[in-house]
This record gives C-alpha cells, sequence and structure tokens, in this order.
C-alpha cells in the first residue's frame, strides 16, 4: 500500500498551500470575475444569496472534481450562458494552476498546469481542502452514507488509487444487484455470479484496509482536538463497524473473509436480491465517555465532535503529504458558540481559510487587519 | 413551430443514434446529403445496404466475413492451438494489425453485463467451447481489461481450464514507448501487479 508511508516526512518543511488567485466567468451568479486572496482568512461577507457560497464550491470544484451542494454540474453554470470556468492560482506546491470548464453539453475539462485530465479522477490530491460547512453537523446526526462520503472524499484525496477502486467497487455492486435479479428469474445465472464477487472482493478489501488505515490514524487525533475544546472532560471514540466480521486488518485476510463471507450469505442475497455486506455498507460510530453520541450526545456536544473530526483531516493531510490544505468555512462561525470559534480559529493560524459570514464584525476574532474581506453583493464583489 | 420536414427530422434522428454522433453533427451530416444528387445519395444507401445483406460470421470464430469460413480461420500457415478470445470484431483487426499473433480468433460479440442485458447465453461461448479439442493447447482471453472484460475472462477461466487447456489473460501496464513520469497511479499500480522476474 502506498498510503501512510511517509519516509522521513517529519524533516522536510511542511509546504502551506495557498490559492493566491481565482477567476471565474460564468459562474452560478458570476458573469466573470477575478480576485486575488491573501494568505490568512479571507472573509466572504454579504447578505443571504448574493454568492458567497458560490466562490468556496468553486475553489471546491478545483479540489474534489465536484460540488458539495448539488450532484448536477449543469446548476453551476449559469442560468444564461452556455458553460462555466474556474482558474485557480495556487502557491508552494507541485499544483500552480487548475482550470475547469464545463457545458450544457455536459463535457468537463480539467487541466492541472496547463495539461488536460485523461479522467476527472486524476484531479485528487492536486489541491488538497477541507471543507467545513452546516450539513457535516448531519454527519453524526443521520444515516451512515454521510458518514461514509465523509471518508471517501477524505481518503481519495490522500490517495487518488482510493477514488479508482471506489470507482470500480461502486460499479460492480451495480452490476451485481442486477445479477441478483436475473438469478431470482433464472437460477441457472447463479454460475457468473461469482465474477462479481470475486472482483468485488478484491477491491472492497483495498477500500476496507485502507479506511480501517485512516480511521486509526483519524481517531488519536479527532481525540485529542476534541478533548482540547472539552476542557479535557470528554473523550472521543472512532471505530469503523465492518458489515463483514475481521480478526486481522491486512487486505490479503480481509479479501479471503470477504469472499468467504459473500459464500455464507449468497442465497440471502439472491432472495433479497441486493449486496449485502461491504464498504457500501459500513459505517463509523462514534462514541462520548463511552455513550453512543448520536442517541446521547447534546447539540453542543455533537459540534465539537464534528469540528474535532475536521481539525484532524487537516491533521492527517499534514502528516500525510507534507502539505497543509486550505480550509473553507461555510457559514459555520455562527453555528458555534464562542468557545469553540476561539478553539477553530486559534487552530486554522497557519492555514490558508475561506470563511462565509453575514456579517464579520460579530465576530471579534476576524477583527484582523490582515485578513482580507470581500463583500458580496448580487454576484458583485468588492474588497473592503 | 416544426423545424424540419417530418422526413428530414426523421433523417436526423436516425444519424443520432449512431455512436459519437450528437445532434449538431447529424445536422451537418443529414443537410451534407440532401445537397448531394440523387444518384450519389442512392450509393450511399446501396452501399450500406449491400454491406449489410452480404454480412455473415464466420462459422468458426464467429467474426464478421462475406464467406463461410473467413480468411484467418481458413489460412493453413495459422496456428490452430492457440486462439485469442475477444470481445468485437474489432478486436481482430486491431490485434493482426500487430502481426505478431499467429494463432486463430474467437468473438464473442460483447462481454457479460447484466445491466446492459447480456448474459453468458447472449455471447458465443458454446460456440468457443465446442472448437476446443485434443490440438488445443492455449485459450489467450483479451476482453478489454475493465470490470465487465474481467468478469468475463474469469468466466471462461472457469470454464476451460476443467478441459486442460491452458488459460491465458493478456497484460496490461505501461504502453510501450509511455514515459513512468506520465503514467497515471492505476495504470502504474496495475503494471507493479503484473511484474515478471527477468
Amino acid at each position: 500500500m502506498i498510503f501512510l508511508v511517509e519516509p522521513l516526512l517529519f524533516l522536510q518543511a511542511v509546504k502551506t498551500l495557498i490559492v493566491d488567485s481565482i477567476r471565474l466567468e460564468n459562474f452560478r451568479n458570476y458573469k466573470d470575475i477575478e480576485l486575488n486572496f491573501c494568505d490568512g482568512i479571507n472573509i466572504f461577507q454579504g447578505l443571504n444569496g448574493q454568492g458567497k457560497t458560490n466562490l468556496l464550491e468553486s475553489i471546491y470544484i478545483c479540489s474534489v472534481g465536484k460540488s458539495f451542494r448539488t450532484s448536477k454540474d449543469i446548476e453551476m453554470i449559469n442560468h444564461e450562458k452556455e458553460y462555466f470556468t474556474v482558474n485557480v492560482g495556487i502557491k508552494n506546491d507541485a499544483t500552480d494552476k487548475i482550470f475547469i470548464r464545463y457545458d450544457r453539453q455536459k463535457q468537463k475539462a480539467i487541466a492541472v498546469n496547463g495539461i488536460f485530465l485523461r479522467k476527472s479522477g486524476q484531479l485528487m490530491g492536486a489541491l488538497l481542502c477541507v471543507l467545513f460547512c452546516p450539513e457535516d453537523l448531519l454527519i453524526l446526526s443521520d444515516g451512515p452514507s454521510r458518514r461514509r462520503r465523509f471518508l471517501d472524499i477524505a481518503i481519495s484525496q490522500l490517495n487518488p488509487l482510493y477514488y479508482y477502486n471506489l470507482q470500480q467497487y461502486t460499479k460492480l455492486t451495480a452490476q451485481k444487484n442486477v445479477q441478483l435479479k436475473q438469478i431470482k428469474k433464472n437460477p441457472k445465472q447463479k454460475d457468473v455470479l461469482f465474477v462479481w464477487n470475486e472482483q468485488i472482493a478484491e477491491y472492497g478489501s483495498k477500500i476496507i484496509a485502507e479506511r480501517i488505515k485512516f480511521i486509526d490514524v483519524l481517531k488519536d487525533l479527532a481525540n485529542e482536538s476534541h478533548a482540547y475544546i472539552s476542557e479535557y472532560k470528554e473523550q472521543l471514540v472512532l471505530e469503523y463497524e465492518n458489515t463483514i466480521e475481521l480478526n486481522e486488518y491486512d487486505e490479503r485476510h480481509i479479501k479471503e473473509t470477504y469472499i468467504k463471507t459473500l459464500e455464507k450469505i449468497m442465497q440471502r442475497e439472491i432472495e433479497r436480491e441486493v449486496s449485502l455486506i461491504g464498504p457500501h455498507r459500513d459505517d463509523i460510530s462514534f462514541r462520548l465517555n463511552d455513550l453512543e453520541l448520536k442517541k446521547y450526545g447534546s447539540q453542543g456536544q455533537k459540534r465539537t465532535a464534528v469540528l474535532s473530526l475536521k481539525i484532524a483531516e487537516i491533521e492527517i493531510m499534514k502528516k500525510n503529504t507534507g502539505r497543509i490544505p486550505i480550509l473553507l468555512l461555510d457559514d459555520v462561525m455562527s453555528e458555534l458558540d464562542k468557545k469553540r470559534q476561539e478553539a477553530l480559529l486559534s487552530y486554522v493560524k497557519g492555514v490558508q481559510t475561506f470563511i462565509t459570514c453575514v456579517d464579520s464584525e460579530s465576530f471579534d476574532q476576524l477583527k484582523d487587519t490582515q485578513n482580507y474581506i470581500f463583500n458580496i453583493s448580487d454576484g458583485a464583489v468588492s474588497k473592503l | 413551430m416544426a423545424l424540419y420536414t417530418s422526413s428530414v427530422a426523421r433523417m436526423i434522428e436516425e444519424f443520432e443514434k449512431l455512436p459519437g454522433i450528437g445532434h449538431k453533427s447529424a445536422q451537418r451530416l443529414a443537410f451534407y446529403l440532401l445537397g448531394q444528387s440523387k444518384e450519389k445519395v442512392a450509393a450511399f444507401a446501396n452501399a450500406i445496404l449491400e454491406a449489410r445483406n452480404q454480412l455473415q460470421y464466420c462459422s468458426v470464430c464467429m467474426n464478421m466475413s462475406d464467406k463461410e469460413v473467413c480468411d484467418i480461420c481458413s489460412n493453413p500457415v495459422r496456428d490452430t492451438g492457440i486462439i485469442c478470445v475477444v470481445e468485437d470484431p474489432r478486436d481482430v483487426v486491431a490485434m493482426e494489425r500487430s502481426r505478431e499473433f499467429k494463432g486463430l480468433y474467437h468473438v464473442l460479440h460483447g462481454v457479460i453485463s447484466p445491466m446492459s442485458g447480456v448474459t453468458v447465453d447472449d455471447l458465443k461461448i458454446k460456440e468457443l467451447l465446442a472448437r476446443i479439442n485434443d490440438n488445443t493447447k492455449e485459450i489467450i482471453v483479451a476482453t478489454n481489461p475493465n470490470i465487465e472484460g474481467e468478469a468475463t475472462a474469469m468466466y471462461l477461466a472457469r470454464l476451460i481450464k476443467p478441459l486442460n487447456v491452458s488459460v491465458t489473460r493478456i497484460a496490461h501496464g505501461i504502453p510501450v514507448g509511455g514515459d513512468l513520469e506520465y503514467a497515471d497511479e492505476v495504470t502504474l499500480a496495475k503494471a507493479l501487479q503484473g511484474r515478471r522476474e527477468m
């Protein structure tokens, strides 16, 4: 595995990624704008519906290749236009510019340093970023798919191969589910099921192994941060919850167990016509002082836990890549109380941060003359 | 308001069904043909019809052919002990261009894909099994290296191995003449998995 190998990385200087400019054309409510950013905190302030989050979104798609607000890329094209483009300029990294163009024919072109990518998955890791938005609070209270999504995006940025394995796994599961339906109609087709199961075990075991490794590091970092914010009153414990019972966590063992389990439950999968086990059904459990956070945690505790999770995500990127990611905070300041705001902002010193809020005046911690403040009003941006 | 007469609209629709043709290209092709003389259009239409009418499949390898047995299968110089299994006739053309392969082919006409409604019964697998005899030394499975191609290869291997015939899979990895630094991570990882002793 390529992941988590960091020979002497700590001896090298850690590089802080800086997005120093952005140019948008026909992106949501921006016809054509160009902005330059500072290395510290960049604040986008304005009333609701003026386009603050659109700016974060445009940076985010240059990192992950898709939006955090919509699965329909077409929504990001200005409704009067045929296409959008985003150009992002980056300092301090191997990547110095990223370009994305998307049009109404659903053609997406992505270029890193002027070279067009063959697959959009190759973008992963070119610009490391961590996003924190109000919906993230649902990671703890919503269903497991949100938790898996959190894991998948975080790991994909660190390891593009993980993203590829995940794509393959998703396709395989889709094929297998249709196959299961066919078997129910025509039991002779059962002879074919193994061609999906074997590949699913191959890719699925790689995904599980990576997730377990990731959580192993994440849980200590998240607990450290949670303990700090809660003034050492609370212990946060994360655990990966497998739908496959495992004794050991190396890839080979996972694969063997995976195949055996698939064989054992084959009849049940045929009856239910759906894949019942694997990474697409796994979950993460969060416990606070030994109680299940989802059921027993207060709103405040959940907020602290999610905040700690995000801080841990930045730390893990630092550890694994030697690079400090950029941080996007979408309207979360108002969601956090003073103490947590302070904890977050004291942490982000040294991390380039983009913040959206209605009015930066209400946050004492943001009153630093070094910060750039942009007023956003109906697609027009003016720097204060 | 109708933009075209209904016959022109239908023609454009037909073009749009072709692979790689969008609405604009379809419109361009249609208007180009409509601008030609009736004779030229008739020659064009006839060429398509004639090719389709004369099309048959080689009774041995299932490749497209204009005879009962195709030129490759009836060539006495070729090694009948090795059969290379491919997804479709275009792959035979690609393999032949290499001039490296001296055996015979077998065209499956697809790969297993439940989502596209293709099952093992839709593929020319029975015909392949019928060709295997004491003379057969090796079956090379050259389906594409994607999940459906891999699935089909696995299925074939399970069927054929008990017949005491060696089943091999084509290698995938770094393209020849390519530089390592330009290969993507996935290709490199696959190439590493398939490395060989020197």
